[in-house]
């Protein structure tokens, strides 16, 4: 009989384009299992021409043969009912908001309040990209608008591209888990 | 954080892979960060004395590079005449923790040498009072006590860490209002595009509305105006014209980042002026720390800070992260309007068991790997 390896999760959310696919992509240590599709949503399309339908699925090996699952999910708000799904066992959420977005705030204010059952006792962290293409709003905004809402999740800046920028945002969800 | 570089010599390929792996993975225990470089460029050379080839170079290495630290490295070098030695057996890598306990004792050295040259310099400089101070000018106090961790006794959340070095903390205080961080501040404070200039260096190009600047040199190569005294450091206001024509040829950097460089190598580890590290603080929210090489340090004393009020000692002791880097990390914070100051102290009780602290820590680690590789 073998024994049965743990297997860990972290689920990456947010608005489209934000970066969802790329940044599970730039960690991931196998090729990532994703559904992209053509676009059919009119806010998708003007971002866009393919985007994530159910999942995307990336993984890194830890010792002994345990896993740390990466899921992404789908982009398009259709496929909203996935989120709660995928977050099933979670460790914790990253939110990935484009800063180039016209709304990034009320879309962070949108992913919270899709999650909001499962962050009462998981933890999240907000990733802000495309921010050298668009430094405003700057992060104190987003921290001023969590502040209102009552939660204190950190907000970094990262490149969904840069694999170091994803291991800072996974660091950050770890160090919240362990000391915050 | 100041950059040293150590070069090899004597080494085998394999032992050089194994010695380099040691102090990537001494990270979070070392004060300063190591890069790897070639001898003439090396703030310190570790010689291999397990093989004949090492102590023949010795000698050849201690005399074509006189003003350099060497270390020697090996298995039987109790009586080896140097003050820097390292153990290390003919097979193996040294130990992490003696590697890392050597090299904060040399980065201390290098960083007292440097700051008795840095000292010296400004004597002789007269520093003027700003007319326009961001932070009110204060009189210069010593910190009371010497205080270092050398006692440091790991708390059980942290026993499976690296252990602290027993690194001094400088009892020194630092004022910004000295230092280019604080003709930093003033430019943010003022928010027009800006011409700084420093010596002969090339001059920096400040656009603070865009959190960006502009300059020929990296970041890692301005360590000498972070250093500066601010009397020798001149601002001008410029034209978009007169800017844009300044920025052409220029990298572009983030303020953000700059302000973390420029709080860290102008410190060099001491407090701010007028505070204590006795002083029941916590941070009001968590601050841009991307880009930041000590990022792994800050994420967790962003994580801590944010939820508990207590003061500089007790954040060390129990992240385990040593006192240097969270006295940068707290100076950075405070510049930046991110501390708040409590009467009294509050720890949040947070209870996890020891396998799901593991596994964090595994995670961690396992991110770090893949963190090296993409470097390499």
């Amino acid at each position: 009989m073998t024994n049965k390896k743990e297997q860990f999760k972290i689920v990456f959310t947010g608005s489209v384009g934000a970066g969802k696919t790329t940044a599970i992509n730039s960690i991931s240590e196998k090729p990532i299992i994703s559904t992209d599709v053509k676009a059919t949503e009119k806010n998708v399309l003007r971002r866009k021409k393919t985007t994530t339908t159910a999942m995307d699925y990336g993984q890194i090996s830890l010792d002994d043969g345990e896993k740390l699952f990466l899921y992404g999910t789908p982009g398009q708000r259709r496929f909203d009912f996935m989120s709660s799904i995928l977050c099933q066992g979670a460790m914790g959420l990253i939110v990935l908001l484009d800063n180039t977005h016209e709304n990034a705030l009320d879309e962070m204010d949108y992913y919270l309040n899709l999650n909001a059952a499962f962050l009462t006792k998981n933890p999240a962290v907000i990733g802000v990209t495309h921010y050298d293409l668009n430094p405003h709003p700057d992060l104190t905004y987003y921290q001023n608008y969590l502040h209102e809402r009552g939660d204190a999740w950190p907000v970094l800046r990262a490149d969904a591209r840069d694999s170091n920028d994803v291991i800072m945002l996974v660091s950050a969800l770890l160090a919240t888990l362990e000391h915050g | 954080m100041k950059t040293y570089f150590f070069a090899l010599s004597g080494f085998s390929k394999q032992a050089q892979v194994s010695f380099k792996a040691v102090v990537s993975l001494g990270y979070r225990a070392l004060a300063n960060e190591w890069t790897y470089s070639p001898a003439e460029h090396a703030d310190v050379i570790v010689i291999d004395l397990n093989n004949a080839t090492g102590r023949i170079l010795w000698d050849k290495v201690k005399q074509k590079y006189s003003k350099t630290i060497l270390v020697a490295c090996g298995e039987n070098i109790e009586n080896f005449n140097t003050p820097h030695k390292l153990k290390k057996n003919p097979t193996s890598p040294p130990s992490l923790g003696e590697l890392c306990q050597a090299f904060n004792e040399i980065a201390q050295q290098l960083s007292s040498d440097q700051g008795n040259r840095r000292d010296k310099q400004q004597a002789s400089a007269s520093i003027p009072v700003s007319s326009s101070p961001v932070i009110a000018p204060l009189e210069e106090e010593k910190l009371k006590p010497s205080i270092t961790t050398a006692n440091y006794k790991p708390t059980p959340s942290t026993t499976d860490r690296l252990t602290v070095t027993n690194a001094t903390v400088s009892t020194e205080s630092f004022n910004p209002n000295n230092y280019f961080i604080g003709q930093l501040q003033r430019i943010i404070k003022n928010n027009q595009l800006t011409l700084c200039q420093f010596q002969d260096h090339p001059p920096l190009l400040f656009d603070p509305q865009n959190n960006n600047f502009y300059c020929k040199l990296a970041m890692d190569q301005l360590d000498s105006i972070y250093q500066a005294s601010a009397n020798q450091i001149t601002l001008k206001e410029v034209t978009q014209n007169a800017f844009d024509l300044h920025i052409a040829q220029l990298s572009k950097a983030s303020i953000t980042a700059l302000f973390w460089k420029a709080s860290s190598v102008g410190s060099q580890g001491r407090l701010l002026i007028n505070h204590k590290l006795s002083d029941i603080i916590h941070l009001t929210r968590w601050p841009d720390v991307a880009h930041n090489p000590k990022n792994n340090q800050f994420l967790t004393l962003s994580a801590f800070m944010n939820n508990n009020a207590t003061d500089l000692n007790t954040i060390s002791k129990t992240t385990g992260i040593i006192l240097t880097d969270v006295i940068e990390f707290y100076n950075t914070c405070e510049l930046l309007g991110l501390i708040s100051h409590d009467e009294t102290p509050y720890l949040h009780k947070k209870t996890i068991d020891d396998k799901t602290r593991q596994i964090y820590r595994t995670i961690s680690s396992k991110l770090s790997k893949i963190k090296r590789k993409h470097l390499d």
